[in-house]
């Protein structure tokens, strides 16, 4: 078994990034999302969530709810920027880093404990940093084992600290709700409770047989899970391995112009991305949801590894000329790229060169981004992209957004 | 509609179409093929991808004519497990077909014949008799490096020059380049034509069918090839060619003599050993030697030498293996020349002595 494992998870991160930057806010009920009609609910202050506010609610959902929260517009780059920061004091503690998400994070206190001493006190020693340098808090988790941490640092939030101790594993783990299992969804939570299984305790009693007859493969991994068993490592540094933008659309794009529009705007902020990243990207990706909820996604591979804007934007128009767009309306775009080479490895060289103005492509895009980063998205972008390029989207991710507030709206 | 036609030729017939029929159409009729009963005894069936249209005329008993497009795929499927013994196709209604063979019985539904789109018309055009295997030839040798690049339109297809005499086949895909020129008769052509990448596969599976003779004919928007009772048009790219001249090196600072064979063995092990996205492999010429490293940190290193003609000062270059790989693989004589200029300049490969070939590839940095 492994030594032992931290999982921090920031409490309620992005609401807590707005209350910390406007202390107006502190003790009301906070909504970060998008407010528009098909907004959704990135996330609640506790505040919130007292009235049954959650995160991925629909915000139309969470404001019946709760009519007197405050919506605030997300900032990504503050929550990127209070993330990195996070990050940094992760790692002045351990190198074994495996980040779940912006806000959450496996730590391996493998071998740190002659000079960090025990678990406990790294993650006080952890929390009291966030706290005192970045004004968040968060809650830990402590366990020799992966699952049983990240449960464990959901017991006491916010500003929690829980460990389960070697040995304890099993009775941590014997009253919790099956759904407190990772790997546990909303059909197997159904088929457990239809057959009278209700805690992971009832799981464990049922027996391996048992289970593999019911779930097969996935049976045994229960087993196991319910059994404390599970020798997943905290693997640091796990890159990404795709990068995306989508957008839900307030109001549904009718005919390949305006669908155009957006994935001409959704694909300059991967590429931007790509260019942040030094990364350059074989494979573009489509995805488009029409009003009736049908998806469709194509993909297709470029000769060479790009992270030209234009390169990208044609790839998906391409695409995009397989979808039948007529009669259909569409609520939902995304462009994204993977299977990503490094910008510098060893080049084969060019007979012909790819587009008569290719070097000047690559130019045009290394400054393009350059001035993109520096200065947001308002400063210099695609005219063809058009005045929509944000309004009406509650924007999945929408880095870079100049202005710090958005007026929250009127509401009902 | 209904006709009696013999297994083999129906599954013949079938089998060129089903390659030409585009399953995953926005429109379904391109799925199908259409057949056509004559009265005068024979069938027609066609198909296309609105890029290339095929036309084969089978005879058959005909005893109503009438046409009715049917799903190919099925249609090959279920025909491909019949005996040999003719089989009888009527049409139903509603647009369905009934295949019957001895006591078997099949029901397809199909679409109305109307439905189908028209294919390109080539009456009225002057077909030139042409020798089918050395148009074979000129696409075999150059086929491997048309660009597969969606985007690079002009890329995407075989550049084709014909005087009458000889004709001109040039691919590259902006690494490399391939051009081979061949005594042909052909048709006269003012200048030269961009044929689309799928459009030479399916030229190449039809002459590899067809023993006798073929004629070809170039409007401004198709070029078609006739053999007998079956007719292939392909949709011209309609864009520039680049200037390929321009690329070609007119001179070389070394030039190493190698027996073809030997480099070819090397560069496939080389190839194994390389990494697998870029196939990197270094080439080393020196006084009477060409020596070979593939090195792949995952793998391990390969080290080779062989022996050659060459007398100057030693290079060292980059190249990815398959690129000369596909290359050597079609020329087909003993001795093969390597020119250099630099290490960052392209190299051309040619044959010592025989056809009018080369290919010029350009080399990676290492």
């Amino acid at each position: 078994m492994a030594g032992p494992i931290l999982h921090v998870d920031m409490d309620a991160f992005f609401a807590s990034v707005e209350v910390r930057d406007d202390p107006s806010l502190r003790g009301r009920p906070v909504l970060v999302g998008g407010a528009g009609r098909r907004g959704v609910v990135a996330a609640a202050s506790y505040e919130a969530r007292r009235f049954g506010c959650r995160s991925a609610q629909p915000m139309a959902h969470a404001l019946r709810l709760c009519p007197q929260a405050v919506v605030i517009w997300p900032r990504h780059d503050a929550y990127a920027a209070a993330s990195r920061q996070v990050f940094a004091i992760f790692a002045r503690f351990s190198p074994l880093v495996e980040g779940l998400s912006i806000d959450e994070a496996f730590i391996d206190l493998d071998g740190t404990q002659r000079l960090w001493g025990p678990p406990r006190a790294v993650a006080e020693a952890i929390r009291a940093a966030v706290r005192a340098e970045i004004g968040l808090t968060c809650s830990v988790g402590i366990s020799s084992v992966k699952f049983i941490a990240k449960i464990a640092s959901g017991m006491n939030k916010p500003d929690g600290l829980t460990e389960i101790h070697r040995g304890d594993e099993l009775d941590f783990l014997a009253p919790l709700p099956i759904g407190a299992l990772w790997g546990v969804g909303p059909r197997t939570e159904a088929r457990l409770l239809q057959r009278g299984i209700r805690t992971v305790g009832d799981l464990r009693r049922l027996g391996e047989a048992t289970l593999i007859e019911w779930f097969g493969a996935h049976g045994q991994h229960l087993h196991r899970l319910s059994r404390a068993q599970d020798d997943r490592a905290v693997i640091p540094d796990r890159a990404a391995k795709s990068i995306s933008h989508e957008d839900t659309y307030e109001r549904d794009l009718i005919g390949e112009d305006a669908l155009r529009r957006h994935l001409l705007s959704q694909a300059t902020r991967v590429a931007d991305r790509l260019v942040a990243q030094g990364l350059r990207a074989r494979v573009v990706h489509l995805k488009i949801r029409d009003s009736a909820f049908v998806t469709e996604s194509r993909q297709c591979t470029l000769p060479r590894a790009t992270d030209e804007q234009r390169e990208i934007y044609a790839a998906a128009c391409r695409l995009l000329a397989t979808v039948e767009t007529d009669e259909r309306g569409f609520r939902l775009t995304g462009v994204g790229v993977a299977s990503f080479e490094s910008a510098h490895t060893t080049a084969q060289l060019d007979l012909l060169p790819p587009t008569p103005t290719a070097a000047r492509g690559a130019a045009l895009q290394t400054v393009l981004s350059a001035v993109r980063e520096r200065f947001g998205h308002q400063a210099l972008f695609p005219a063809a992209a058009g005045a929509e390029r944000r309004p009406d989207t509650t924007g999945a991710i929408s880095e870079s957004l100049p202005q710090p507030h958005r007026p929250p709206p009127k509401r009902p | 509609m209904e006709f009696e036609i013999d297994q083999g030729k129906f599954l013949s017939a079938l089998a060129l179409a089903q390659t030409v029929a585009d399953k995953r159409s926005t429109m379904p009729v391109l799925a199908n093929v259409l057949i056509n009963a004559h009265k005068d005894g024979h069938v027609v069936f066609s198909a296309t991808d609105m890029m290339i249209s095929l036309t084969e005329s089978v005879p058959a008993e005909v005893k109503s004519p009438g046409a009715l497009t049917l799903a190919v795929r099925s249609l090959y499927g279920v025909t491909r497990t019949l005996p040999d013994r003719p089989i009888r196709v009527r049409a139903l209604d509603n647009h369905w077909a009934q295949l019957t063979v001895g006591r078997n019985e099949f029901k397809l539904m199909g679409t109305a014949h109307s439905d189908f789109p028209e294919l390109p018309d080539p009456s009225g055009l002057e077909f030139t008799a042409a020798v089918g295997h050395a148009l074979a030839d000129l696409i075999q040798k150059t086929q491997f490096s048309v660009s597969t690049d969606d985007a690079r339109v002009n890329l995407n297809g075989v550049l084709f020059e014909c005087d009458g005499e000889s004709a001109t086949m040039v691919s590259t895909d902006g690494h490399r380049l391939t051009k081979y020129s061949a005594p042909f008769t052909g048709p006269k052509l003012a200048k030269g034509i961009i044929i689309p990448r799928k459009g030479m596969v399916e030229i190449r599976k039809v002459l590899d069918r067809i023993d006798g003779p073929v004629e070809l004919a170039v409007d401004g928007q198709h070029f078609f090839v006739r053999a007998g009772a079956l007719l292939l048009s392909v949709k011209l790219n309609n864009v520039t060619f680049p200037p390929y001249q321009q690329v070609i090196p007119s001179s070389h600072k070394r030039r190493v003599t190698a027996l073809r064979d030997e480099l070819l063995g090397v560069l496939r092990r080389a190839e194994v050993m390389a990494p697998e996205k870029t196939a990197t492999v270094r080439l080393e010429i020196g006084d009477g030697s060409l020596k070979l490293t593939a090195d792949n940190p995952d793998l391990g290193v390969a080290h080779q030498e062989i022996e050659v003609d060459y007398a100057g000062d030693t290079l060292v270059a980059g190249f990815n293996a398959r690129y000369l790989i596909e290359v050597l693989e079609v020329i087909d004589t003993p001795k093969i020349y390597l020119e250099f200029q630099n290490e960052l300049d392209p190299c051309v490969i040619r044959p010592v002595e025989g056809p009018d070939f080369l290919g010029v590839v350009m080399p990676m940095r290492i």
